[in-house]
């Protein structure tokens, strides 16, 4: 078995609103290997990104507020870490890029020194070491010239090269674990594939883990090693990329997957949707959150949570369906056998 | 830079054309003429003055004399200060009003932004609500009740600076106060408002995600962000405060500026009038322009 590099057990983030408390993430149990790219995937407002906010401590406290459980560093827990202590992680053993490079980087310093600040705080190099180490970063992740755009200021750059300055600084002290929340969303699509590109050539290189963001389906397939799926602050499937893409066990994870465009389909074909919205955070439903969209959907599931079954080694659904007395569902056809 | 140069300075002289003249005319349409007011002349003496000063020639033909005089920097005499010019009236008054504003300024300044970038840090604690009072305060004590105050208790109770006037630096300390207040409260509030708007930008986010700790994020990524809307502000501030204030001046029986822009109105000193909205209007384009230039040494997308 590989290395774990980070283990999420029962995690549970709320926001104290004057609406009141809003709670993003419910419980979400999860495991990083080393060298792996982990997906977790899920429509916007499921709690991805609070999630490995939280991991970093970056969600500000208040109003956000956590709840329960236990987040595990290299089988050191880290739950209780002061802001002081997480420095010391942040940027040099876990960093994250995010989802808009045009907001990421603080426009009125350079690039360079944008990278040197995290360099400079975690090795302690020299500054003559410290720009080497800088152009060697620039030069890794795809920037031209890296001596002379070290100067640069990010207004200077396109979208995707600003993510790759981002990359760069994610990247510049070597951390074991990065959290890409939505890498690619604000960019173009060619772009974007050579965002991914890059992403992947650098895992090899220095054999970081990945833990992405996205909901992106198309990504996921390209990236990924293992999937999660949230739904409304909850993992409601997990399993490695064939099983999520092959044999999906959740209605909500089939519905996903139906709903993906696909060059086979007719033009008159009219697109799958799931029908409704995502359920609220502030009042969350008592049983399965998904129930009211589920056309599946039993007695138990208004009533009770659905507890992780697991389906395989390494794949697990909370769904009512996959409990041994629920009648057998052919999620392809849409019928209960 | 030099073609941009160029062009701003052009601007500016037609901004300052179009205010003298507009300003001319405007004043014109005042009832009444300047040696009706104070002092009891008759109606043949009246006309006489008017005459001697060529207010009865067509306006046309009196603006196109008082716009060549302009620009060779000749403001004309005071209507009212008898043999005085408008130059050596503006040239006596305003380095007092100048030192006042910049004393005040320099005060205000540092204090201000301090009090602002603390406030904004610890948002909604103890700290952040002594400022707020602070520049609620300060914005809304008006600067006659905050200078007699100080004079109650400085001069009067603790006789520890002197009332009023303008010859030692110990004079200058009661006003220098009670103009600063304002300014420092109005600063505080701008600064603070900027600080949290840059707190919630995600560039500070990608700060700490680094490992950088609190106080560098503060400093290296937080401040300079933060002072723009304070340039901004800062401008037409400049200008204002170093063309005085009346309320203040008055009450500390300083020889400034800042009275004649009340009184040359109100005793319908046109050509008093017309130089200090001139020097005014210069003086605040200038400003504006050094902003627009400082703009780009914070912000560099706005870099020219």
């Amino acid at each position: 078995m590989s290395e774990r590099i980070l283990n999420i057990e029962n995690l549970k983030v709320s926001f104290d609103t004057y609406a009141g408390e809003v709670e993003a993430v419910r419980g979400v149990s999860f495991h990083v290997n080393k060298g792996e790219t982990l997906a977790i995937v899920g429509e916007s407002g499921c709690g991805k990104s609070i999630t490995v906010q939280s991991i970093m401590k970056l969600v500000p406290m208040p109003p956000g507020r956590l709840k329960e459980g236990t987040i595990e560093y290299l089988s050191t827990d880290i739950t209780a870490y002061s802001d002081k202590k997480m420095q010391h992680l942040r940027g040099k053993e876990m960093s994250m890029i995010f989802q808009d490079p045009m907001t990421s980087l603080n426009p009125t310093m350079r690039i360079g020194q944008q990278i040197l600040e995290g360099v400079k705080k975690h090795t302690g190099l020299k500054k003559k070491e410290a720009e080497e180490q800088i152009i060697r970063l620039l030069t890794d992740v795809g920037i031209p010239n890296p001596d002379k755009n070290m100067l640069r200021y990010p207004h200077m750059f396109s979208g995707g090269m600003r993510q790759r300055v981002m990359i760069a600084i994610a990247l510049a002290c070597n951390p074991k674990i990065l959290f890409a929340d939505e890498p690619t969303t604000a960019l173009d699509v060619t772009t974007q594939a050579q965002i991914l590109e890059l992403m992947n050539a650098l895992k090899e290189k220095f054999g970081t883990s990945i833990v992405l963001i996205t909901h992106d389906l198309g990504i996921v397939a390209r990236m990924a090693d293992r999937v999660a799926v949230m739904y409304a602050g909850k993992i409601v499937e997990t399993g490695s990329a064939h099983d999520i893409f092959y044999t999906p066990k959740h209605p909500y994870t089939f519905g996903l997957l139906k709903s993906l465009p696909s060059m086979d389909l007719s033009k008159e074909t009219k697109l799958e949707i799931i029908p409704g919205t995502p359920a609220s955070l502030i009042n969350p439903p008592k049983g399965c959150s998904f129930a009211d969209r589920c056309k599946y959907a039993m007695n138990v599931c208004n009533r009770l949570e659905p507890p992780e079954n697991e389906i395989s080694q390494g794949h697990a659904g909370s769904c009512w369906l996959l409990d041994e007395r629920a009648p057998k569902v052919d999620l392809i056809k849409g019928e209960i056998l | 830079m030099a073609k941009y140069i160029v062009k701003r300075l052009l601007i500016s002289v037609i901004t300052i054309w179009l205010l003298a003249t507009i300003s001319f005319f405007l004043l014109r349409t005042l009832p009444g003429n300047p040696f009706q007011t104070n002092q009891i002349l008759s109606i043949e003496m009246q006309e006489k003055m008017m005459t001697y000063y060529g207010l009865n020639r067509p306006l046309l033909e009196q603006y196109i004399t008082y716009l060549s005089n302009l620009i060779r920097g000749d403001m004309g005499y005071s209507l009212k200060y008898t043999n005085r010019t408008v130059n050596s009236i503006i040239k006596t008054t305003f380095p007092i009003s100048a030192s006042l504003g910049l004393k005040a300024l320099a005060l205000a300044l540092p204090i201000g932004l301090f009090l602002g970038v603390a406030s904004a840090k610890k948002r909604g604690q103890a700290v952040d609500y002594a400022c707020v009072f602070i520049s609620v305060l300060g914005v809304s004590i008006p600067s006659f009740i905050l200078g007699s105050f100080l004079q109650y208790i400085f001069a009067l109770k603790l006789k520890i600076l002197p009332m009023a006037q303008w010859s030692t630096p110990l004079h200058t300390i009661l006003p220098t106060i009670a103009l600063a207040l304002s300014l420092l409260a109005t600063l505080t509030r701008v600064m603070r408002a900027s600080m949290l708007e840059v707190t919630t930008q995600d560039y500070v986010k990608t700060a700490k995600a680094k490992g950088l700790t609190e106080s560098k994020i503060t400093w290296s990524h937080q401040i300079r962000n933060a002072m723009v809307p304070i340039l901004t502000l800062l401008g037409p501030m400049v200008a204002t405060v170093l063309m005085g204030t009346f309320v203040i001046e008055k009450i500390f029986a300083i020889p400034g500026l800042g009275q004649h822009f009340v009184n040359s109105i109100t005793g319908l000193d046109y050509t008093m009038t017309m130089g200090l909205i001139v020097f005014y209007g210069i003086f605040m384009v200038t400003a504006n322009f050094i902003v627009d230039i400082a703009y780009g040494f914070v912000d560099p997308r706005i870099r020219i």
